[in-house]
């Protein structure tokens, strides 16, 4: 909204009395609604328990497509509906009409039942499952997969653990691996307090509240999240452009969702505080995590302004990837913004589809 | 950027925010952020949290209590049998999907037989699962596989 000049005739005052009018309904419209986030064309081709694997219509013709099917792994602390926020905006789609068979693992939203669900089920359990399903619905025996923040973390144990099992390209954006810094952002500081007692908030509440993870993730920016972005809504009501990407981008901020209990516990205790991954001494179900193990073409994708996962903590464990193909990319954003920003279209796909385009 | 007296709209109450937040945004931000990097910001929160937790956990426990009480005195499920009821539904998914898995290894084997559906080339949006898809020929060579060849051909793409 621009600034206005004060109205000086009956006229002016009318229709700066409509364009104040429309501004409320579109401003109520857009607090009070959900945006129909995910739209590209789907079908599920598997479930268990909570989780689904969605497989994306293709779009372009057979004789186009790349062969490598592509399988999305979002966090396990927000809905995966960021990667396919709006038609025109979303990674999903753009994927889609590059020729790639997509497939998302939607982790689901965790009950009370699910509060015991660690680390070592996403990455040895759901996984290996929804892997095996993709394989036999592609007909491809190998795949490239592409993990977000703590779904990097786990397509990584993945990756390390299970080598042979036909990963072809590994993708991590934002990924939270190398803890070594306690001094990395709000999160590591907050979590390594000895005052934040991780048993005792899971003796309460059994899974991490949405809420509570929504209140850390807003608090690292304070004045962005609970006031900047109001009064940037309230600057551009004039601007459709501006209040529908506002409007999908708020509906998927505040559709949270709960952290299995044990998973969270897992994070707190044997990532932020143990470092145990980077360290090479994460066992999953008996098995030692190495990276060295880890045979796929990595892309590492670091974001220069991520104040969730500091660059750090992506960047410092590339040399431990047994990989032969390493890339590390960095790329001017934050956490969500280099996915999902108006500049994802230019500055972060395009890599992505070019790297992946060049293996398949 | 102060906006001049004469500029001044009624209608744009946000106005007066909105060149506070121009000209000090950037600063109050900054100012925040390293606000709530702090060690002593850590510390209050953490204590905060855990002082809320130390205290409400006698009357949770409480309620939690009273309430599996009343609803057994009426007969009705607790969350705890909920709880275990979804426990046994999510298992006996997984022995589908290894069935499932199975299913299709034994369909990949006798690729000649039932076409290699699933072999080389990608399904048709909407075409039904590969274990679903050719279900008669799967069953003929299960009971082939229980009756004489034995062993267990999926069991290496078990989790």
């Amino acid at each position: 909204m621009k600034q206005q000049e004060m109205p000086r005739t009956p006229e002016d005052m009318r229709a700066e009395l409509e364009r104040i009018t429309q501004q409320t309904q579109t401003l109520s419209r857009v607090l009070t609604t959900r945006y129909p986030v995910g739209q590209t064309p789907k079908e599920t081709v598997w479930t268990l328990n909570k989780a689904k694997l969605y497989r994306y219509i293709p779009q372009v013709p057979p004789e186009q497509r790349h062969r490598t099917p592509l399988l999305l792994v979002f966090a396990i602390m927000n809905k995966p509906a960021i990667l396919d926020l709006r038609p025109g905006n979303s990674f999903v789609e753009y994927m889609v009409k590059q020729g790639y068979d997509v497939y998302l693992l939607d982790w689901g939203v965790p009950g009370p039942e699910d509060k015991h669900i660690k680390f070592d089920d996403y990455a040895l359990e759901y996984l290996p499952r929804a892997i095996r399903k993709l394989k036999a619905v592609s007909g491809s025996d190998e795949f490239s997969m592409l993990g977000w923040c703590l779904g990097a973390l786990i397509t990584t144990i993945y990756a390390a653990l299970r080598p042979n099992d036909g990963l072809k390209n590994l993708l991590l954006l934002t990924a939270p691996l190398d803890f070594s810094d306690k001094t990395a952002g709000g999160f590591i500081r907050w979590t390594n307090d000895k005052n934040f007692d991780v048993d005792q908030i899971l003796a309460t509440y059994g899974n991490m509240p949405g809420k509570l993870i929504d209140y850390g993730a807003k608090a690292l920016k304070p004045v962005e999240n609970y006031i900047g972005t109001y009064l940037n809504l309230w600057d551009n009501l004039d601007n459709p452009k501006i209040v529908e990407s506002w409007h999908a981008m708020n509906t998927w901020v505040n559709d949270l969702i709960p952290m299995a209990g044990a998973a969270f516990q897992q994070l707190i205790k044997d990532f932020y505080r143990g470092n145990k991954l980077a360290e090479g001494t994460l066992t999953i179900r008996g098995e030692r995590v190495d990276l060295a193990n880890v045979r796929a073409n990595l892309l590492n994708l670091i974001a220069l302004s991520d104040h969730i996962t500091p660059t750090c903590q992506s960047e410092t464990v590339m040399p431990a990837f047994g990989s032969q193909d390493k890339t590390l990319l960095k790329i001017p954003g934050g956490h969500i913004g280099i996915m999902a920003g108006s500049g994802a279209l230019k500055r972060t796909w395009p890599q992505i589809d070019q790297w992946l385009a060049a293996r398949d | 950027m102060t906006q001049r007296p004469d500029d001044a709209n009624p209608f744009d109450p946000f106005g007066t925010m909105r060149s506070m937040r121009d000209a000090n945004m950037e600063a109050w931000s900054k100012m925040m952020q390293q606000f709530v990097n702090t060690q002593e910001y850590s510390q209050a929160t953490s204590a905060m949290l855990d002082a809320y937790h130390t205290t409400s956990a006698p009357f949770r426990k409480a309620i939690e209590q009273a309430m599996t009480q009343v609803l057994q005195q009426f007969n009705m499920p607790t969350r705890m049998d909920v709880t275990n009821l979804a426990d046994r539904l999510t298992n006996i998914e997984t022995r589908l999907d290894d069935l499932d898995a199975q299913l299709s290894a034994l369909q990949r084997g006798g690729g000649a037989a039932t076409g290699a559906q699933g072999q080389g080339q990608a399904q048709a949006p909407g075409a039904p699962s590969d274990a679903a898809a050719s279900m008669d020929p799967v069953v003929e060579q299960l009971s082939e596989t229980d009756s004489g060849q034995g062993g267990n051909p999926q069991s290496e793409e078990r989790p």
